[in-house]
């Protein structure tokens, strides 16, 4: 096993200790660190949306809508230790609150849900070189395909625990769910995943 | 399932079991596991690829193009607030003055029918007096000279006493 290093193990406490700090302080109403909040979390909240969006500038708004909320609700959180599980349960909410009202537009005809107006969409935002961006394409095509054969909460544990890297005590948190759930979920999830490792590989080299 | 291998290694579904932590796996399979390097590194390879997975998305990810603030906003929905307060405020007290206002009217308007049903007793007491007046407009001081009090006087003897004119008239005529 990998020895690690005393430093590196104090180094996620001491910004634990920020957190909680930061957590207390915001909820006195101190606006400075409800914004350090923000610094540490808004890129992996932003990120979280994003991989159930697929779109920077929806991701965008629901982004700032975690935050606001956060920001309106903070004194109903009965203890700073679970901020970060927090934030993502109502990150959580809010994507799908989006995709609710997504499916409910294009009832109506009101908007497109199909992967071209996503590419499209995706094309504008990022912009890279062609080659990077036919890569990216199928990287986000081969995880779709991957998603698709899980099941709603398969899905939602899985990118949960590898993309954005919560611990299962985290997940379990964010979704309110018994932990052996959890666990099976992720379970299931990583093995039908697995299967498509292959062609996932074969496009990560590629980047 | 568990599919144990012949060499004891950990099969890949038990790998993603102790990936997952489900407590699935066997405890021959978790002794072998703290005791075999291969099994371990195994289980690591497994645990990076999936890991790395995560990475490339992050990679593959845009970054927010500004960092989320509430100055400005949160100003003004206090001055919003603020603001909508006192003019609720200031209409609570309106409406207050104004029922007040309208019950001191209707207290005068129900005074009204008070004094016209005042007015309305002093025109019968008046009627009742002129009434008495009409059946008998003798004074009162001289309504007890021809009253005799406890004694029953027949009208007849009355008559015999003090004749009327008419009896008087009929006399003289006989």
């Amino acid at each position: 096993m990998k020895q690690t290093n005393p430093s590196e193990k104090q180094q996620p406490k001491l910004a634990e200790l920020h957190i909680l700090d930061w957590v207390i302080q915001a909820k006195a109403g101190d606006r400075t660190a409800f914004h350090q909040l923000v610094d540490r979390f808004q890129p992996e909240i932003f990120r979280m949306i994003y991989y159930r969006t697929r779109s920077q500038m929806d991701s965008e708004d629901l982004t700032q809508d975690v935050f606001l909320q956060a920001y309106k609700h903070l004194g109903r959180l009965q203890s700073p230790e679970v901020f970060k599980s927090w934030l993502y349960s109502i990150a959580v909410n809010k994507v799908r609150d989006y995709h609710r009202k997504k499916r409910f537009r294009s009832l109506f005809g009101g908007g497109s849900t199909d992967d071209e107006a996503f590419y499209e969409t995706e094309k504008m935002a990022v912009a890279p070189e062609a080659e990077q961006q036919v890569a990216r394409k199928d990287f986000w095509r081969q995880v779709g395909k991957a998603m698709e054969r899980l099941s709603v909460m398969e899905q939602e544990v899985f990118t949960l625990r590898f993309f954005d890297q919560l611990s299962i005590k985290e997940i379990t948190a964010t979704l309110k769910k018994n932990e052996s759930t959890i666990k099976t979920h992720l379970y299931r999830g990583m093995n039908k995943v697995k299967d498509h490792f292959g062609d996932m590989q074969r496009i990560m080299e590629e980047l | 399932m568990i599919e144990q291998r012949p060499d004891n290694h950990l099969s890949y579904d038990e790998l993603l079991k102790v990936l997952a932590q489900t407590g699935g796996e066997t405890n021959q399979s978790r002794d072998h596991l703290q005791s075999c390097i291969s099994c371990q590194q195994a289980l690591k390879r497994v645990e990076q690829r999936f890991k790395h997975m995560g990475n490339m998305a992050r990679q593959l990810s845009p970054k927010p193009s500004s960092p989320f603030r509430l100055s400005g906003k949160k100003d003004a929905y206090t001055r919003w607030h603020r603001k909508s307060i006192w003019v609720t405020g200031l209409a609570a007290a309106a409406i207050m003055l104004m029922t007040a206002w309208f019950t001191q009217q209707a207290e005068q308007n129900s005074a009204l029918p008070e004094m016209a049903m005042h007015a309305i007793e002093q025109d019968r007491q008046l009627m009742e007096q002129v009434n008495a007046l009409v059946d008998n407009a003798l004074p009162a001081k001289y309504q007890n000279l021809t009253y005799f009090p406890g004694i029953k006087i027949d009208e007849d003897l009355i008559n015999w006493i003090v004749p009327s004119i008419d009896e008087e008239k009929d006399n003289s005529l006989t």
